[in-house]
């Protein structure tokens, strides 16, 4: 009983931060741009395993090339930003090249992918910088926060929309682009195509490998966001274990909204408010270290859940063909 | 009247040297119904595909409108005025039907999709031609007929004056198909040319103004389709060129093994393909299925050998119902199986001739001690089979995927005739394997009877079927259309007129099937 | 020109017997390794202040044995890091092995790890620690210790194995988020119960020495007898021997390979999936308790180990057969071992350049299209000579 009225009381006091609303928004968005990765990816039926390391990558990509123009003061982030999106977008080429011409088992790239990538980074760092864990060292600097005009004046509202880093404004941005793209161009059209009926697209004379590769460009690049978004954003600097994982909690988030951007943003921010209120468990007397084990919970009753439902909802259409078609055939044939 | 299409002399050679077209020649006019009619293998689907861009002819020539064709892929027959229908749809489940339609030729405004346009595009073309379809229904939500008119709406809507449909009413309600060929005619009168590949002669008889026929590989001839019965075509179509002569003893039928009784099966789509069955197979005897494929017997298979479940009736084996027994338990009871597809079920392809010989009887005593594989006793006995049954290879260890169709074909029968069975169902055992293992397969079906044995053959070698079977049940649209206690005199003009449904027999005639 | 016939006729010994697949399969696996090595040497040449140093500390380093700093009570033997190294690796590439071979590619080994080195720790705190004031036997202990992590290890990975088989959940999606929950229980269990040490405050209670030292067993001060080598040894045996030796084996092998195959002959298909991922688990769990008892008395797990993915490395490498686990882990834990010597000296590169060396052999490895005409040439060649051997067996048969 203790525990809970702990939890409500902890509850209580949290959800009248405004600075808790801030977090969730925040730290919802580099998890976002991994998972907005994967679904590009997961529409043209190719699962990006790679994009925790893609992000890593790009992330200290993104420092390296900000600090060696001379940082903050000479827009250093924001060259650090395209850089590590060439990057990504390439690292994601690769993995189509490995996977589609060389014939191996995407996932498996995937892993390789990120093998290579934390290795790599952390080589990198100490060839450039000499340091074997952080980049701290370097003066790379950070991506400007945004105060929005007129927002940024209402109390309460305006310090939890406004103040954010830009690339944060960028991810909730690409959820909408991301549906357009997917749902509303040609290109989108042909991802799901090919993601769907591979052989329904080629029969129309449409190239899966060049769709399926396009998508994984597309992929890296977004997983070139999530990483700068890591180290430009969240932190000022790249360390060894900066990811923690977030790419891979994209991935469940992509899993779990099957690529539709829109169920995906309500995935990431359930992780939000979860991961946010675990920051926020010094205000009670509850394990921090429990707390922080409720996100990726969250997330793993959630695929579940989302199983289920479209399981019940396949069945369901089935049945609705089934019953159709008997009424059709119970009917006198001769 | 002009010929619109002509192909002359294609011939077309399978890589495994199988010779699927020898010489055929095929020809269609502007604005004609054309029938090609043929049996299962004959090569009417080879001969479609060359025609569509997916295979190439190694001879021969494609004239399309006075011109000689190359067409190298889909898209060049596309580019031609050729639009097929696959009796898989190419279709893709969760866009709609506008979307599916304008696949490939998508509509743009900058880099946006026009949706507006592509629903423009699809409703032109189906008012054009007489077709209702919702063009912002989803594919997935609609029924089979449904989505067949969106594969034709598919064709048209990019010009094609030549439309293929390769058993379009295999799929179909009665309905469904009623409705199809009204809009077929349509598109007859309105100038287009459709090539109509059937098994059902009396829809070839309704609907087609001229059909050809092709049998093994060879065109047989084009006919006015007023100037031929159904019977004509029939027997144009069958026949059976040798006679296999396989020495048997009249058989010996002793108590019944399994037990087939009202059995009724839905497939996944929730379409009746078995409809109210009934037979039995008795010890010592060959018990024969003749059929056009698709006429239910994969779905009663699947059901007999526990591959699928069913949801009407019964089916008992041994005197003990099946229907909640997992396949272990049936191959308990004696149950062996030689599948059709040999390669999905029959085997794992990347596993040696050993594992996959012993892959039923891992569990017997004689080849575990309880916790390890007697390896040595595998050995020995896999040997022993390997010899027995004649199967090429260096040695058991070698992977079946190595192995050439009829070797494959021999490890499956090996696996399956060495371990205990009452019951022997035998799917195409001898389809696409060179004619000496076909007949060394078909003498062991005949040993195994003699050893008392029931046997329940399912093939589509009419001349494997009608030598090998004892008796003979004919299928047709899911029930049995027939049933000849003797096959000895039964000619094959007449099975023919019995698998094309030409020829019915009485309920009192076909409940013979059932010894009771 | 008579040496070169020498070495064709040794290669010929060596190979000759092999099927074409057998022989381009080594070669390719050769060829791999050789890239791998290639691209260490040149990230060395990069990285090192004094690349020959450097490079021969890479290649030799765990073959030194001694290193000279243990006299002064720093580190650890070069050529006992070598065999440190190996350790895990020997468990969860068994675990992949048997997990993959069933084709479920179930990622919670990582989980796994954590909560068998976790319930571990707890039990020889319990019974042999300084928590209780307990003194039990350190065998006692110890057996105990590593019976109840293979349980804890067996039920993370069942978790995704159940969600799969009861509504369809995707394993690898939720074998992935179990790893973090792993994660925080250990944390959790670490520093808000009464496992966690209140004098240090960074680790658990300490269990006696005794446990500890029977699973490194000093011999003088200059070489460790590690059992839980042996322990990795005997689950690469045990492993081989359940996948290629039973009938339990020879059904997840029919499985993985052919599921419509499997059911068709009559292998509980469903049941048969979830079992190969318990044992795995319980191998995990065996290898976090093994790392545990083997380097610690007590427990101190704060971050994913790496280890299983580690294993899924290693499953490649051994192309799914627990008996090459043995050499691969060898080389795994050489490489790396020769890495981290190499880091320590003044000027030597990092260490993580392995995990790029390991990375590039898994795609070289894996890829289809590597070396395809090679293959091709091999069969062709393959299939004159016994086009050959056949017209001059002919030939014979005629004279």
């Amino acid at each position: 009983m203790g525990v809970i009225t702990e939890i409500i009381n902890t509850i209580s006091r949290v959800v009248v931060l405004p600075t808790f609303y801030y977090m969730i928004i925040m730290s919802a968005a580099p998890i976002l741009l991994a998972a907005l990765a994967c679904a590009i990816a997961l529409k043209a039926n190719a699962i990006n395993m790679g994009t925790e390391g893609i992000m890593t990558m790009s992330a200290l990509v993104a420092v390296l090339v900000s600090s060696s123009v001379g940082g903050q003061a000479k827009g250093g982030p924001w060259l650090g930003l395209v850089a590590a999106i060439i990057v990504g977008a390439f690292l994601g080429f690769l993995v189509s090249v490995f996977a589609f011409r060389l014939k191996i088992d995407i996932i498996l790239v995937g892993i390789a992918m990120n093998l290579i990538c934390t290795g790599a980074s952390v080589f990198l760092m100490y060839v450039l910088t000499g340091d074997r864990t952080t980049t701290t060292s370097l003066s790379s600097g950070t991506l400007p926060q945004v105060a929005i005009p007129l927002i940024k004046d209402i109390p309460i509202i305006g310090e939890i929309l406004s103040g954010h880093y830009i690339l944060t404004y960028v991810a909730y941005i690409l959820v909408f682009v991301m549906s357009f793209l997917l749902f509303k161009t040609k290109l989108g059209l042909r991802i799901r195509a090919v993601g769907e009926n591979e052989d329904a697209a080629e029969s129309v004379g449409i190239s899966s490998l060049h769709i399926k590769t396009i998508a994984l460009i597309i992929s890296g690049a977004l997983g070139g966001l999530a990483g700068v978004f890591m180290s430009e954003c969240y932190l000022a600097y790249f360390s060894s274990g900066l990811i923690a994982g977030r790419g891979f909690v994209g991935l469940a988030a992509c899993n779990m909204g099957s690529g539709n951007p829109g169920i995906i943003a309500l995935c990431c921010l359930a992780f939000g408010i979860f991961y946010g209120f675990s920051n926020f468990a010094t205000l009670s007397n509850l394990s921090i270290y429990a707390l922080n084990a409720l996100p990726y919970a969250v997330v793993l009753v959630g695929v579940v859940i989302y199983s289920v439902y479209t399981r019940n909802k396949e069945l369901k259409r089935l049945q609705g063909l089934e019953s159709e078609e008997n009424l059709e055939y119970s009917q006198p044939a001769k | 009247m002009e010929n619109y299409l002509v192909m002359e002399n294609v011939t077309k050679i399978y890589n495994n040297g199988i010779i699927a077209n020898d010489k055929v020649n095929f020809s269609a006019r502007k604005g004609e119904i054309h029938a090609i009619c043929g049996e299962n293998g004959a090569g009417k689907t080879t001969l479609m595909k060359m025609l569509f861009g997916i295979e190439q002819p190694d001879e021969g020539r494609i004239i399309i409108k006075g011109k000689d064709m190359h067409l190298n892929s889909p898209m060049d027959a596309i580019k031609a005025g050729i639009g097929m229908v696959h009796q898989h749809f190419m279709q893709v489940p969760t866009l709609t039907v506008a979307e599916n339609v304008t696949l490939g030729i998508e509509p743009t405004n900058g880099i946006v999709f026009d949706m507006d346009k592509a629903i423009k595009m699809t409703t032109e073309c189906c008012e054009k031609y007489g077709f209702e379809i919702n063009p912002k229904a989803h594919v997935q939500d609609l029924s089979v007929g449904v989505k067949q008119k969106v594969e034709i709406v598919k064709a048209l809507v990019k010009g094609c004056e030549i439309l293929i449909l390769d058993e379009p009413t295999a799929v179909l309600t009665p309905q469904e198909t009623k409705e199809l060929f009204v809009q077929l005619k349509n598109l007859r009168d309105s100038g287009c040319t459709i090539i109509f590949i059937s098994h059902k002669l009396n829809e070839v008889k309704e609907l087609c103004d001229r059909v050809t026929v092709i049998k093994k590989g060879k065109t047989i001839g084009v006919w006015n389709i007023k100037d031929v019965t159904e019977a004509d075509i029939s027997r144009y179509m069958v026949g059976v060129d040798v006679d296999l002569d396989i020495p048997k003893k009249p058989a010996e039928p002793k108590e019944n093994v399994l037990v087939v009784k009202d059995l009724t099966v839905y497939n996944e789509a929730g379409k009746k393909k078995v409809d109210d069955v009934s037979f039995s197979v008795r010890k010592g005897e060959i018990v024969g299925i003749a059929g056009v494929e698709g006429n239910g017997q994969r779905e009663m298979i699947d059901a007999i050998t526990g591959l699928s479940k069913y949801s009407y009736g019964s089916i008992t084996l041994m005197g003990k119902e099946v229907k909640d027994m997992d396949i272990k338990g049936l191959r308990t009871n004696g149950l062996v199986h030689i599948p059709e597809d040999r390669n999905l079920y029959g085997c794992a392809r990347s596993m040696s001739i050993r594992d996959n010989m012993i892959a039923d009887k891992i569990t017997d005593p004689k080849y575990n001690n309880g916790l390890f594989i007697n390896e040595k006793a595998i050995k020995e006995d896999t040997d022993k089979w390997i010899d027995e049954f004649g199967v090429l290879c260096d040695d058991g260890d070698q992977l079946v995927g190595m192995l050439s169709g009829g070797n494959v074909q021999k490890v499956v029968v090996a696996r399956e005739f060495t371990s205990h069975s009452e019951l022997v169902v035998c799917d195409q055992p001898t389809r696409g394997i060179d004619v000496g293992a076909a007949e060394f397969v078909r003498e062991r079906m005949v040993q195994m009877r003699d050893q008392g044995k029931a046997i329940l053959l399912i093939s589509a070698d009419l001349a494997e079927i009608m030598s090998l079977s004892d008796s003979l049940i004919v299928m047709h649209g899911g029930k049995i259309n027939a049933f000849f206690k003797d096959v000895k005199s039964l000619t094959e003009e007449d099975l023919g007129f019995y698998m094309l449904g030409v020829k019915h027999m009485s309920e009192d005639e076909i409940r013979g099937a059932l010894h009771e | 020109m008579s040496e070169k016939k020498e070495t064709k006729n040794v290669f010929e010994k060596l190979f000759g017997g092999m099927d074409v697949e057998a022989r381009f399969g080594l070669m390719r696996m050769a060829v791999a390794i050789l890239i791998g090595l290639g691209t260490a040497i040149i990230l060395i040449l990069i990285g090192a202040k004094n690349p020959l140093e450097s490079l021969k500390y890479f290649f030799l380093g765990p073959l030194q044995i001694f290193n000279p700093n243990v006299a002064k009570g720093i580190g650890w033997n070069y050529f006992d890091q070598w065999i440190q190294s190996a350790i895990p690796l020997l468990f969860t590439g068994t675990a992949i092995c048997i997990m993959f071979s069933a084709n479920k590619f179930n990622l919670g080994l990582e989980g796994a790890i954590m909560m068998g080195g976790l319930s571990c720790g707890w039990v020889c705190c319990l019974l042999d620690g300084d928590i209780q004031a307990a003194n039990a036997n350190p065998v006692a202990c110890a057996i105990l210790g590593l019976l109840v992590s293979m349980a804890a290890g067996a039920l993370i990975t069942s978790i995704p194995a159940l969600l799969e088989k009861k509504w369809g959940a995707s394993i690898m999606v939720t074998s992935l988020m179990l790893n973090y929950i792993a994660l925080y229980i250990s944390r959790y269990c670490l520093f808000s119960t009464n496992l966690r040490d209140t004098k240090t405050s960074k680790y658990s209670w300490q269990w006696t020495e005794n446990v500890v030292l029977t699973f490194r067993k000093f011999m003088g001060t200059r070489f460790t007898l590690r059992l839980g080598f042996f322990i990795g040894l005997a689950i690469v045996v045990i492993g081989w021997a359940f996948l290629f030796k039973t009938k339990w084996g020879f059904k997840i092998r029919q499985l993985g390979q052919n599921p419509s195959f499997a059911k068709y002959v009559g292998v509980g298909i469903v049941g048969t999936g979830i079992l190969v991922q318990i044992i795995g688990g319980a191998i995990g769990g065996l290898c976090g308790a093994t790392v545990i008892l083997g380097n610690y008395n007590y427990y101190y797990g704060v971050e994913l180990t790496g280890y299983g993915w580690d294993g899924v490395t290693m499953g490649i490498f051994a192309g799914n057969n627990p008996k090459k686990v043995l050499p691969a882990a060898l080389f795994i834990a050489y490489i790396r071992a020769g890495a981290s010597i190499m880091a320590t000296q003044p000027g030597g590169p990092i260490n993580e350049l392995t995990k790029i060396v390991e990375g590039v052999i898994v795609l070289f490895l894996l890829a289809e299209k590597f070396l395809a005409k090679t293959h091709r040439k091999m069969i062709v060649e393959e299939a004159k000579k016994k086009q050959a051997l056949k017209a001059e067996a002919a030939k014979e048969v005629t004279e």
